[in-house]
């Protein structure tokens, strides 16, 4: 971090706050973001003059729910409570030896796959990775107007990145497919509290349509349940057949990956007869936040890079959480608020309104202490609830 | 409830009956004692407090609408001593409390005197011209009730750890080694007053938001994480504000140094000049008088 001239401390330190302190209730407000913008201007210029009231605030300020208790809390209830097999040794040990276990697993595959085949054509050595994901056996069995609404939807999608992510295959599938190079697959980050969302059987709640983002490639073979309607889904759908079973929602895929740490396979494209070489590396799920701009970003690198992610256009958003790896929450301008349940691959809008009354401001703060409970903030310092995963909101 | 009752004060009396009726119905005072009367009063006060005189009902309704009606009602119903209220206040917010005291504390024992001393000023043992004076009374609404309790109790502790030094017995002072305290450093060689004023300058022209990542990262010492919290970005656009606001200023003194009469060389050994070592002759207390060996040697040599 880039220092300042020790003459900047010192006159900083010598700085006199300027008027009247202000009271618990404006410096509350001030940390919760409940005040108007003239209101937190004040506030911040007293605040960056004066130590005691910084003090305060940080000391009011509530504790940190880290990544690591997020991604704790998605493996299940269990992770509550710290136990010798929760420290980063083990932790860190355990996804080693996973990763171990991976890298001799496709080597040997690859092995008896060359041994077995050693006299067929060349081009039946090595499956796509569409055949390999469509041969694996999904966990949770489609409804037939599920399945057929999957059927449609694929003649309408080229790309093998979104079934990758969603469908369940055996750790290693992809390592004949023919992934570009740099190509990212995440085998699996959805844990059991999404896949609780999607077991809903509920009905609609108020969706507004959302048009397709820029990675509207991606096709949407799974999606956070009855609840939510994803408009990538709906331009799929659409693209296939007008039919409307084609809108139905699928769960296959969701449960799938629950519980697994998510590992990401990374492979250099392959061609006929070549030995292949992967590293396999465990991946805890993306970090995420809103830049400068109000655009909502990824990272898969602890933060050292980051990358746009497009959910609608003319949203400029403020806020942004993450329930567990897969279940992510965005909010912005104009009470705006969107929902990912396979880790901001797809996003549905979810409407939060109470009979007409929407939010007054922008969201700012998103806060859900599980899959279900959640709490939205507003600019103008209203707070809206809900108890069902954003079916129905309370305004407070 | 009737749903007629008018905010009093200048700004909030012009609220129509309806729409306080509205409000107090959301605020569910009803369920904790509070009447109509009494809620409307309470907003016309706060309404007065942080509005202009001139402000329009539609403003006056909207900042209402703002506040946390349904956690003002029951404080200022615990206020007025309802026992419904203080059952709920007490199932809502006493673990609360207590768990926010340990994270300002960082210690059992400290923690619970302090909530408790903030439980007696909440309940208000204390009377003024004889009436109980209640904390409770002083929350507006405008934060959380929980956010104004944590914010209550880090100013209740940070006046007492400043009553304490100020109290501190010389029994506790000789106890804590003062008596050996170090000798006062000598007084600092003043800076060059264009330094000074170069730096009061630019400081005096950044952003508060900017100001106070500087102060809070360079003088408080906290992480970036904290700062972002506080500022509600990601730690990232902390960084990088970091990055840039250190840059800037110290673009802009090496400016106003240069307008001030320095020589660019000037400015720059100004600037590098680290004030609290300006008095000390480093190399002087390097450098051994006698010329003893640094280390002792073994053998005795």
């Amino acid at each position: 971090m880039a220092e300042v001239p020790k003459i900047v401390s010192e006159r900083l330190r010598s700085q006199a706050a300027a008027g009247e302190h202000p009271d618990a209730n404006l410096l509350s407000a001030f940390s919760e973001r409940a005040l108007s913008e003239q209101e937190r201007a004040q506030v911040l210029d007293h605040l960056s003059r004066c130590a005691e009231c910084r003090e305060v605030v940080a000391l009011s300020a509530l504790p940190q729910v880290d990544e690591e208790r997020l991604v704790a809390a998605g493996r299940g209830s269990a992770g509550a409570s710290r136990s010798w097999w929760r420290s980063p040794i083990v932790h860190w040990s355990a996804l080693t030896a996973a990763a171990l276990v991976v890298l001799i697993a496709v080597g040997e595959r690859m092995r008896l796959r060359q041994e077995n085949t050693a006299s067929a054509p060349a081009i039946a050595r090595y499956e796509p990775a569409e055949k390999q994901i469509a041969s694996a056996p999904a966990t949770v069995p489609a409804p037939p107007q599920q399945k057929q609404s999957q059927r449609l939807a694929e003649t309408a999608r080229p790309p093998r990145r979104a079934q990758a992510f969603n469908a369940p295959k055996p750790i290693g599938a992809v390592s004949g497919g023919k992934l570009a190079s740099g190509d990212r697959v995440a085998t699996g980050s959805a844990t059991g509290a999404s896949a609780g969302i999607g077991g809903h059987n509920l009905p609609p709640p108020a969706v507004l349509p959302m048009k397709p983002h820029a990675n509207a490639d991606a096709a949407s073979t799974t999606t956070d349940g009855p609840a939510f309607e994803s408009a990538n889904e709906q331009a799929q759908a659409k693209a296939a057949a007008p039919a409307p079973s084609a809108r139905a929602k699928q769960s296959v895929g969701v449960s799938a990956a629950a519980a697994a740490p998510a590992l990401q396979t990374e492979g250099a494209p392959l061609s006929q007869g070549r030995s292949a070489s992967f590293t396999t590396r465990a991946f805890l799920g993306p970090r995420w936040s809103v830049s400068d701009s109000g655009a909502l970003q990824h990272s898969f690198d602890g933060g050292r890079s980051w990358k746009e992610v497009a959910v609608a256009e003319g949203v400029s958003f403020r806020a942004v959480a993450v329930v567990v790896v897969s279940d992510v929450w965005a909010g912005g301008s104009g009470g705006a608020l969107f929902h990912s349940a396979d880790g901001g691959e797809h996003w549905a809008r979810v409407r939060v309104q109470v009979n007409d009354r929407t939010p007054s401001g922008d969201i700012v703060r998103i806060e859900f202490a599980d899959a279900q409970n959640g709490v939205v903030t507003t600019s103008t310092g209203e707070t809206w609830r809900t108890p069902d995963a954003g079916l129905t909101w309370r305004w407070q | 409830m009737s749903g007629t009752a008018q905010m009093p004060g200048p700004v909030a009396g012009r609220i129509r009956a309806s729409a306080v009726a509205d409000l107090y119905q959301h605020s569910h005072a009803a369920d904790v004692g509070l009447s109509e009367q009494e809620f409307a009063r309470i907003l016309g006060e706060i309404a007065a407090k942080h509005l202009p005189a001139g402000a329009k009902e539609s403003d006056a309704v909207g900042f209402c609408r703002g506040l946390r009606l349904e956690e003002l009602a029951l404080a200022r119903a615990c206020a007025a001593g309802h026992e419904r209220a203080w059952e709920l206040f007490l199932t809502r917010y006493r673990e609360k409390l207590y768990d926010a005291a340990r994270s300002i504390t960082r210690e059992d024992s400290s923690a619970r005197e302090l909530a408790d001393s903030l439980y007696a000023d909440l309940y208000g043992t204390e009377t003024r011209e004889g009436r109980r004076t209640c904390k409770l009374n002083y929350y507006t609404g405008r934060g959380s009730l929980e956010g104004w309790l944590r914010a209550t109790l880090a100013q209740e502790y940070i006046n007492r750890y400043r009553r304490r030094h100020r109290d501190v017995s010389l029994e506790e002072k000789t106890e804590a080694g003062a008596q050996f305290a170090a000798a006062d450093p000598p007084p600092q060689q003043a800076p060059d007053p264009r330094l000074v004023e170069a730096t009061d300058t630019v400081l005096a022209a950044l952003a508060a938001e900017e100001r106070f990542i500087l102060a809070s990262y360079h003088l408080d010492g906290r992480p970036l994480a904290e700062i972002a919290r506080t500022l509600g970005v990601h730690e990232s656009t902390i960084s990088r504000k970091l990055e840039k606001v250190a840059r800037v200023v110290r673009e802009r003194i090496m400016d106003e140094l240069l307008r001030r009469g320095m020589s660019r060389r000037q400015a720059e050994e100004a600037l590098a000049t680290d004030v609290r070592d300006v008095a000390v002759d480093v190399t002087g207390r390097l450098v051994q008088k006698d010329g003893a060996s640094a280390f002792y040697r073994k053998g005795g040599d």
